[in-house]
C-alpha cells in the first residue's frame, strides 16, 4: 500500500469536505463548472428533411442532382444500403435522436412523442454536458420532438431562425418550448383550422399580408416554405447563416441541424428551374393498391420538381462546404450528411404520406466525413438512423448507452455485418399505446428485404425483395422462394410479437 | 362629470362577459374535442390538459380584449347613447361582433387564397352594427331577449372564471419553473 504524506491527506480532505458537506453544489459544479476539452472533435449533423438516397447522383442517380455532395464523398465514409426508422419526420426524427425504433420510442403518430420514460435517452444526454449541445430543427415537425428533450441541450434554436418571418410562438416559452409549439403553434394558432376566434384570424391575417409581399426573386416556383405553418425561407439565407453559425462553434460542440428542404412543396431556385426538362425516364413500375393511385404525367412533374429543388440545395451545399474548408471545419469536426426519411415517385404514390416501404420512400443518404479525412470509404453493409446515436455516443467519448437498439457504424468503430437485421416501421394510424394493429414494417437483412402489412386488408401480406439482384423491387420474390421468406417471416413476427406484447392487455 | 361613475359596475360586467366567454370558449372547445381523438392517440392525460391550458388561457386574454371594447364605448360615448343601457346594447354588440368573427374564421378555416375582402369589409360591418347597437332602444321586444338571455348565461361564470384561473397558473408555472 502506498504511504500518503500529511500534505496529500490535508489536500485529500480539504477536496472532500465540500462534498460532503454540500453534495448538490458539488455535483453541480463538476458538471457545469468542467473545462471544455478542447482537443475534442466538434460533431455536425446536417439533417435534409425528405432527402431520398435514390434521387442523388451521388448514389448512382442518371441526373446530376449532386455534384457538391459527390465532391464531399471523396473524403468522406459512404454508407450506401442506409435506411430511416420511419418514413415520415416524426418517427424518422424520433429514431434518429432516441437510437432506436418507431415500435420502442412510440412518436409513431401525426405529432406524435416520444414516449415520456424515454425522453432522458437521447442523442443530446448520450453526447453528455461537456459538450456544447445545439439544435435548429427548421421543421416544426422536428422541432415537436427535438424540443421534447430541451432539457439536454444547450441551445436551441427556433424553426424561424434564417426565415424570412417569425410568426411562430416557440421561442416567447423558452422553458416550455414543446407544449407551447405544440398547444399554440400547432393547435390555436394553427394557420388553418385554429382554436382561436380573435386572435388566430388577426394573426393569420398580418401572416398571409407579409408572405404576400415576400420578394420571390429567383425562386420561380414561388419561396421555399414550410407547408403547414408561418415559415418562408431563401436557400441562400439558410445556408448563409449555417456558413456562419457552424464554424463559429465553440469546441467541442454537437450541433443537430434539421433542414426542412428538399421538403414539399419543391420551390428550385431560377439557377436549376427546368434542368431537369430531358429523356431520363425512371423504371415503370406497377400502381400499389395501397398508393394515392397518382397519375405517372403527375409523379413525372414531381420527381422533376423535386430533382430540381434537390440539385438548387446541393448547390447551396457547395457554397457551405468551401466555407467549411477555409474555416477549417473539416480538421476539427465530424459532419454527418443524412435525412430523416426519402421520398417516392412511383408505384402511384407522390411524397412520403403513405403506408408503403419501397426503397425510395426509406433509402436515405448517409455520409460522415472524418476530422482530416482525405480520402472516400464505401460501406455497403445494411445500417439504419438506429446507428447514429450510439456512433455519436461513441465519437464524443462517451459509452454506448444500454438502452440504444443500433450499433457503431461500419469506419467509426462497428463492423460490416451484411446479417444484421435492421427495421423501418410506419404505423401513423394506431394509437402509440397500443399494439400496432395497422402498420407496415420493413425488414432488411442481407440482401432481402421483406414487406409486412397488417391490419390494412383482412388478411396480412408479405413482399420479399432482393435488392441485390432487383435493387427496383420489381418481382416479389414471396411466393416464389418459400425457404427464405418462411425463414425471414419467423424473425420479423417475432420481433413484431416482442415489441407489441408490452401494449396488450392482460 | 366623473368618469368613474361611467365604469360599468361588476353586476352590469359579468351578463356581458358571459356572454363573450360562452362564444369565445365554445368555439375553442369546439376545436379542441374535433382535435382529441388525434391527441388521445399520442398524449397522455396530463399532457392534453396542458395543450387545453395554453388554450383557455388564450381565450381568457382573448374575452377579457373584447369585453374591453364595451366598457371602452361607455367611457367615451355620450351616457344616453351607451351607458345607460350598458348591459343589453354591450350584449348586442358584442354577439353581433363575435358573429361577424366567426363568419371571418370559418372562412380562413375552408378558403385559399385568404379571405381579405372580410378583413376589409370590417369597418362597414363595425360600422353597421355599432348603427344597430345604438337603435337597440326603439326595439324592447328585442332589448327584453337579451337581458334574459345574458342573465342566463352568467352561470357560464361559475365554470369558466375557475378554469380560466386554473390555466393560467398551469401556464405560469410550467414557464417561470
Amino acid at each position: 500500500m502506498s504511504k500518503i504524506s500529511r500534505r496529500s491527506f490535508l489536500k485529500m480532505v480539504g477536496s472532500a469536505a465540500p462534498a460532503i458537506l454540500f453534495p448538490k453544489a458539488s455535483s453541480w459544479a463538476r458538471d457545469n463548472l468542467r473545462q471544455p476539452d478542447a482537443s475534442k472533435p466538434n460533431v455536425v449533423i446536417l439533417l435534409f428533411d425528405a432527402m431520398s438516397a435514390r434521387n442523388l447522383s451521388v448514389y448512382g442517380y442518371p441526373r446530376s442532382t449532386t455534384p457538391n455532395l459527390e465532391r464531399f464523398a471523396e473524403r468522406a465514409l459512404v454508407y450506401h444500403s442506409h435506411r430511416s426508422g420511419g418514413n415520415f419526420t416524426i418517427p424518422g426524427t424520433a429514431s434518429l435522436l432516441t437510437g432506436t425504433y418507431p415500435w420502442t420510442h412510440r412518436a409513431i403518430n401525426h405529432r406524435g412523442m416520444v414516449k415520456q420514460d424515454m425522453v432522458e435517452n437521447n442523442i443530446f444526454r448520450a453526447v453528455g454536458k461537456e459538450y456544447h449541445r445545439l439544435a435548429l430543427p427548421q421543421n416544426v415537425w422536428a422541432n415537436l420532438i427535438t424540443s421534447q428533450f430541451a432539457n439536454d441541450i444547450d441551445t436551441l434554436l427556433s424553426p424561424s431562425t434564417y426565415g424570412e418571418m417569425d410568426y411562430l410562438n416557440d421561442d416567447l416559452f423558452p422553458k416550455d418550448v414543446n407544449m407551447a409549439t405544440r398547444a399554440l403553434d400547432d393547435f390555436t394558432f394553427k394557420e388553418y383550422e385554429q382554436a382561436s376566434l380573435i386572435f388566430g384570424p388577426l394573426l393569420s391575417a398580418l401572416y398571409f399580408r407579409d408572405a404576400a409581399r415576400l420578394s420571390k426573386d429567383g425562386y420561380p416556383r414561388g419561396l421555399p416554405n414550410n407547408e403547414n405553418y408561418p415559415l418562408y425561407f431563401r436557400l441562400e439565407d439558410l445556408f448563409d447563416g449555417l456558413s456562419s453559425l457552424v464554424p463559429g462553434l465553440s469546441s467541442p460542440s454537437f450541433a443537430y441541424i434539421h433542414l426542412y428542404p428538399p421538403h414539399a412543396p419543391y420551390r428550385a431556385t431560377s439557377r436549376f428551374y427546368r434542368k431537369f426538362i430531358d429523356n431520363f425516364r425512371p423504371v415503370k413500375k406497377p400502381v400499389h393498391r395501397f398508393s394515392g393511385h397518382t397519375s405517372n404525367t403527375r409523379l413525372a412533374s414531381a420527381r422533376r420538381s423535386y430533382d430540381e429543388y434537390i440539385a438548387s440545395i446541393d448547390w447551396e451545399i457547395g457554397n457551405l462546404f468551401d466555407t467549411f474548408e477555409k474555416e477549417g471545419v473539416f480538421e476539427n469536426s465530424y459532419v454527418i450528411i443524412t435525412a430523416d426519411h426519402g421520398e417516392m415517385f412511383e408505384r402511384g404514390q407522390v411524397a412520403h404520406t403513405t403506408s408503403l416501404l419501397y426503397e425510395p420512400v426509406m433509402h436515405i443518404p448517409l455520409l460522415i466525413s472524418v476530422p482530416g479525412q482525405k480520402t472516400r470509404r464505401d460501406v455497403y453493409a445494411p445500417t439504419n438512423a438506429v446507428d447514429v446515436l450510439p456512433t455519436v455516443a461513441q465519437l464524443t467519448g462517451n459509452p454506448m448507452p444500454e438502452w440504444a437498439e443500433g450499433h457503431l457504424l461500419p469506419g467509426l468503430g462497428g463492423v460490416e455485418d451484411y446479417e444484421r437485421s435492421t427495421f423501418t416501421v410506419e404505423a401513423k394510424k394506431v394509437s402509440a399505446f397500443a399494439p400496432l394493429g395497422k402498420a407496415t414494417v420493413a425488414m432488411q437483412k442481407g440482401t432481402h428485404k421483406l414487406i409486412y402489412y397488417t391490419g390494412y386488408e383482412s388478411e396480412d401480406t408479405f413482399e420479399l425483395y432482393d435488392l441485390e439482384s432487383d435493387p427496383e423491387e420489381l418481382e416479389d420474390l414471396h411466393p416464389a422462394q418459400p425457404a427464405i421468406a418462411k425463414k425471414l417471416k419467423e424473425e420479423l413476427l417475432d420481433t413484431f410479437l416482442d415489441v407489441n406484447k408490452p401494449y396488450m392487455k392482460q | 362629470m366623473n368618469i368613474y361613475k361611467r365604469f360599468p359596475t361588476l353586476k352590469q360586467l359579468a351578463p356581458v362577459y358571459s356572454i363573450v366567454v360562452v362564444v369565445i370558449y365554445s368555439w375553442s372547445l369546439l376545436r379542441f374535442f374535433w382535435r382529441l381523438p388525434s391527441l388521445l392517440n399520442y398524449s397522455t392525460a396530463g399532457q392534453i390538459g396542458v395543450v387545453l391550458s395554453y388554450l383557455i388561457t388564450i381565450n381568457l386574454l382573448e374575452s377579457l380584449s373584447v369585453v374591453f371594447v364595451p366598457v371602452i364605448l361607455s367611457l367615451i360615448l355620450p351616457q344616453k347613447w351607451f351607458s345607460e343601457r350598458f348591459v343589453t346594447k354591450s350584449v348586442l354588440l358584442v354577439l353581433l361582433g363575435l358573429g361577424y368573427a366567426i363568419f371571418i374564421a370559418s372562412h380562413i378555416n375552408t378558403e385559399e387564397p385568404f379571405p381579405y375582402v372580410l378583413f376589409q369589409w370590417a369597418p362597414l360591418v363595425f360600422l353597421l352594427i355599432f348603427v344597430l347597437v345604438l337603435l337597440l332602444d326603439r326595439i324592447p321586444f328585442l332589448t327584453r331577449i337579451l337581458e334574459d338571455l345574458s342573465d342566463r348565461f352568467v352561470v357560464f361564470l361559475f365554470i369558466s372564471v375557475p378554469a380560466s384561473v386554473i390555466s393560467l397558473i398551469v401556464v405560469l408555472v410550467r414557464n417561470i419553473f
